[in-house]
């Protein structure tokens, strides 16, 4: 028993040491805590104000200070303007951008564009950066945040910045831009189209197949019920379908005019046709004998998400000049299999890979090469 | 008396045929269980599942009923972000057009406070924490202990020196009593994670589901293994016995080795997700998840850590055997496996640093921003921590073997040099143990003229600490080098020789491992500055091997100038060992922390966030405190553990309580 006392004695006495020493002989480093959302009224904020949001994230939420110090593990940020004119002329610049902004942009989201020597990964010689895209993972930058980092490093190295404030609303922790609109939408299909609602409901021409079809819900629900179903999607789930799957946003982004034209389009669209008759709506998009790839596109629903023609989708990236930068081999590839290529900045698994099934080859060569065009 | 032989007695080449088909059709039976379980067992599909738990097939496998059925419990709220941050339990999605069946996997979900359930008066995390570092003490033991058990076994089957069968046997005892503990907490551990974090389980079942089924299973053959192996032990002695024993302590080490590496997966994969993309939706290949970015790092240094531990902890307990004997031939017994079992810790301890490292520059190259939090942010003054614990560590263990050269009256050749090996090696620690950045008020910034120290601030970058403990490691080497020739002198015709070579092995060895430290430290830029560590790695083990050999090759045959007399050593040294023990474990409990909370607010890197309240990173107190805490729990369980042992060879003499004996 004494043998036992005395090591326990002894034991505690070792433990006790090693604690106290972690307690009182070295810094209490308090780590900060997890990022909070912090709402921010864009539309109302002077530059200089989006300057120091832009210094707050470079320190805070974008961990940039934790690699670009004084301890040499990245270039200082401080020599960024002086030094991007030199980059831009270097045979090892592998990127697009043409002046400060742009090239700051691409370097957040495609470091390896340009490498500076010395900072590149072991063994690659320089030609991979260790920083990732900060639109991804752990640092998560919204647009709005990513502009007010470039502002703030224009600023930081004496250039004009050339930025411009995102308007509307926006949290510096969010990662979806809250675009605001000049005027009212004037028909449901463009409003269809703006919002996106054919990528998830079968409406106005499109044909998203993840929420209920709303081809003839006219038939099946009031117009109370579909007010309801927009502003407040959970409070009526249809049966079947998870909650919490359509934002519950709306209501504060359509002016109150469009929810009322939404609303009596929907309330019309009985038979399958649609709420109004100008619309062509088809349930088998390869029977619309659409002779070119604009309408191709429109009928499938491509403008819920992107921009080309009158479209105006904003969550994939904008078709416009598409032609400019790729040829028909990737947009083919794009379009039957969205995974093999996904633009910087974009996620994975957002496209639906339905359109190799639902295009026949015509239809496709149709609207690859109405892309190619777009220049 | 010649003795016919009866059926009961088989000629030997039948007896060794029957056991051979009986030993060969076990391992056989075992192997294919390991192998092709995954095959045999049913797919087991959750509509099948269902269709038979309802009785009712066409209405179970609806796919609304299944939906409805596996609805989550608590509702996941979002702030009507894009659709793949929503969470889904559809099980499969069912193409409209062709009616084929896809498995679609939910991204992982966004969480609110609400979604962790908590318990009044409990800290859920801490909860966590402490349940799972006391599984990991425990399983770091029952696997380390057959490890070492087998090779012990081995060595007593060349040697046939009972002696080693006996410790062998005395280790494996701890060891089973520690099974059922570590298997309780294994149990507690997963109650705990489906209280406290029922949405992180579940989305790491979504994807682990084949690995976490057969590891269950694995359990089994684990189990039969140990039991044979313990049980059998006495039964299974001399000639084919013996082989067929040893073989099960192989398969005993195969299914613990298993068992690690799946476990290890789940925690790894979290550190450094694979098979998923950004929104943590799983590609389908569980192979992929497991086969992460950090897995065969922490299973390499997770084998070597858990040899070390096993042989501290079965070391404190030869030294309390040592200090409670009260005969000099138990006494001398319990030296004798202390010896042993600080042998085994220091063996593995070598190496471990270098394990380490390659984790951590694993770590590095998945992500630099987790690399310089580790290393150069805001767990840095945890590895200074490290530093003291692992100096600590090397200088018990030393201190160990010097005061086991009073074992030889033949030491005294040598006692000479052991001041000059603890300068060194205390130094040595010292150099690891300076900081590279001071935290200073503003008027000690402005005296000093910055944060860091002028002359000490150059000691606290990597390639110094480098350097620092491959010449501890030297060091080490060097007082075991000692230590074995204590009681001998060689004979060989080349001794003179063969002591030049090794003397100049470890001077060149340790002027190169300075001279790449000096170099790469303070002569090239930043990134360059860790370059060093591969090449003075790499020299430390050459120097270790190369002597080691040129040892054993010149004393073979050797003259004994003095015996070793067991028994003959101080009662501090057995402190020594209990520093080990502790120091271990306090050492391996603050390394848990670390490599769980290198994810701070993650669940799953980059994946999925922790958002329950308890999200946040400790101060470095608070967690050396918890890390205490469970030093603490686990001690006294491993008491516990030993005292069952004492118990089990007690007997009571109880005149007149039975019937059958005499009052």
């Amino acid at each position: 028993m004494k043998n036992f006392l005395k090591v326990t004695l002894f034991s505690l006495l070792l433990i006790s040491l090693f604690s106290l020493y972690s307690n009182y002989g070295i810094p209490e480093i308090q780590p900060a805590p997890p990022p909070t959302e912090e709402k921010l009224d864009l539309g109302s904020m002077t530059m200089e104000q989006f300057i120091a949001v832009g210094e707050k994230i470079v320190s805070g939420k974008g961990t940039c200070t934790l690699c670009h110090n004084e301890l040499g593990r990245a270039p200082l940020l401080e020599e960024l303007v002086t030094a991007t004119p030199q980059r831009l002329q270097d045979s090892r610049y592998q990127g697009e951008a043409s002046d400060l902004e742009s090239y700051i942009l691409e370097s957040m989201l495609d470091p390896s564009s340009y490498v500076v020597v010395g900072f590149g990964k072991a063994g690659s010689n320089d030609t991979e950066s260790p920083m990732p895209n900060v639109t991804g993972g752990g640092i998560d930058l919204s647009e709005a945040e990513i502009s007010a980092v470039i502002a703030y490093l224009q600023d930081l190295g004496g250039a004009d910045v050339t930025v411009e404030i995102p308007t509307g609303t926006a949290t510096e922790d969010s990662t979806e831009i809250v675009a605001s609109k000049a005027q009212a939408l004037g028909s449901a299909e463009e409003i269809v189209a703006s919002y996106g609602c054919g990528a998830c409901h079968r409406i106005a021409g499109q044909s998203g197949a993840i929420g209920p079809d709303l081809s003839s819900i006219g038939e099946t629900r009031d117009s109370d019920y579909l007010r309801r179903a927009i502003l407040d999607p959970n409070a009526e789930v249809a049966e079947g379908y998870p909650p919490n799957l359509m934002p519950a946003t709306y209501g504060s982004q359509f002016y109150a005019q469009e929810l009322e034209l939404l609303v009596a389009y929907m309330k019309a669209s009985v038979g399958g046709a649609g709420g109004q008759t100008e619309s062509t709506v088809d349930t088998a998009p390869q029977a619309a004998g659409a002779s070119d790839g604009e309408s191709l596109m429109t009928q499938h629903g491509c403008g819920a998400c992107h921009k080309f023609g009158t479209q105006v989708g904003a969550i994939g990236p904008d078709l416009g000049d598409i032609g400019a930068s790729r040829d028909a081999d990737f947009l083919r590839r794009s379009i039957v299999d969205p995974n093999a290529d996904i633009s910087d900045g974009y996620m994975p698994n957002l496209m639906p890979p339905i359109y190799a099934a639902q295009l026949s080859t015509e239809e496709l060569e149709l609207i690859v090469k109405y892309l190619t065009g777009l220049k | 008396m010649h003795t016919p032989l009866t059926d009961k007695t088989k000629a030997p080449s039948a007896t060794r045929s029957r056991y051979l088909s009986i030993t060969g059709g076990v391992l056989l039976l075992l192997i294919l269980s390991l192998w092709l379980l995954p095959v045999a067992l049913p797919h087991v599909d959750s509509g099948v599942a269902f269709a038979a738990a309802s009785g009712n097939a066409d209405s179970a496998m609806d796919e609304a009923s299944i939906k409805a059925r596996l609805q989550p419990v608590v509702t996941l709220s979002s702030d009507g972000q894009s659709l793949l941050e929503k969470p889904s339990l559809a099980l499969a999605q069912v193409d409209s057009d062709t009616g084929a069946q896809a498995p679609v996997y939910p991204p992982a979900p966004r969480l609110t406070e609400s979604d962790y359930p908590q318990i009044k008066g409990v800290n859920g995390r801490v909860a966590v924490w402490l349940v799972a570092q006391l599984h990991l003490w425990f399983a770091a033991f029952v696997l380390a202990v057959p490890i070492f058990v087998f090779i012990i076994e081995a060595i007593g089957m060349r040697t046939r020196d009972r002696r080693y069968d006996g410790m062998a046997y005395e280790f494996i005892k701890i060891s089973i009593t520690a099974y059922s503990l570590t298997a309780i907490l294994g149990g507690l551990l997963v109650f705990f994670l489906l209280i406290f974090y029922p949405h992180l389980f579940l989305y790491l079942t979504t994807i682990f589901k084949k690995t976490m089924f057969y590891y269950a299973l694995l359990f089994f053959v684990e189990s039969a293994a140990l039991y044979i192996y313990y049980y059998g032990w006495h039964w299974l002695q001399g000639g084919f016995r013996k082989w067929v024993h040893l073989t099960l302590g192989l398969v005993l080490n195969a299914a613990g080795t298993t068992l690690m590496f799946m476990g290890n997966t789940w925690v790894t994969f979290m550190m450094s997700p694979a098979g998923v993309d950004l929104a943590g939706v799983f590609n389908g290949n569980e192979w992929e998840a497991v086969h992460n970015f950090l897995w065969t790092p922490i299973n390499i240094h997770r084998i070597v850590a858990n040899i070390a531990y096993g042989g501290s902890i079965v070391g404190a307990y030869a030294a309390f055997k040592f200090l409670s004997s009260t005969r000099s031939e138990q006494r001398a017994h319990y030296d004798w496996v202390g010896y042993n079992a600080n042998f085994i810790a220091i063996s593995a301890l070598l190496p471990l640093p270098f394990a380490g490292y390659y984790l951590t520059a694993e770590i590095y190259a998945y992500s630099q921003q987790m690399g310089i939090t580790l290393m150069g942010g805001i767990f840095a003054w945890l590895f200074i921590i490290q530093a003291v614990l692992i100096g600590t560590l090397f200088l018990s263990a030393n201190y160990y073997l010097w005061c086991g050269m009073g074992r030889s009256d033949g030491a005294y050749r040598y006692n000479g040099y052991i001041k000059y090996l603890a300068v060194v090696i205390i130094g040595a620690f010292l150099v690891w143990f300076t900081p590279h950045t001071l935290v200073l008020t503003n008027e000690e910034l402005k005296s000093l003229g910055g944060p860091y120290h002028k002359y000490l601030g150059p000691l606290g970058i990597m390639p110094a600490k480098n350097t620092a403990v491959n010449i501890m490691i030297l060091f080490t080497t060097v007082s075991f080098l000692i230590y074995r020739r204590a009681n001998k002198i060689a004979t060989v015709s080349w001794a003179k020789a063969g002591n030049a070579a090794q003397f100049a092995l470890f001077t060149a060895g340790i002027v190169n491992i300075l001279f790449l430290g000096i170099y790469h430290g303070y002569f090239t830029n930043t990134v360059y500055k860790v370059a060093a560590s591969i090449p003075q790695v790499l020299t430390t083990l050459t120097i270790i091997i190369a002597s080691t050999a040129i040892d054993s090759f010149m004393y073979k045959g050797s003259k004994q100038v003095a015996p070793l007399h067991w028994g003959r050593v101080s009662d501090r040294a057995q402190y020594a060992l209990f520093v080990l023990a502790v120091a271990f474990t306090w050492l391996m409990g603050l390394m848990g922390y670390i490599r769980s909370g290198i994810r701070q607010h993650w669940h799953v890197t980059n994946v999925f966030r922790d958002a329950s309240p308890d999200a946040y990173t400790p101060t470095l107190g608070y967690a050396a405190n918890v890390v205490s805490a469970g030093t603490i729990l686990f001690m006294a369980m491993v008491i516990f553990v030993f005292w069952l042992t004492e118990i089990n060879t007690r007997k009571t003499d109880a005149p007149g309580y039975w019937k059958d004996t005499p009052g």
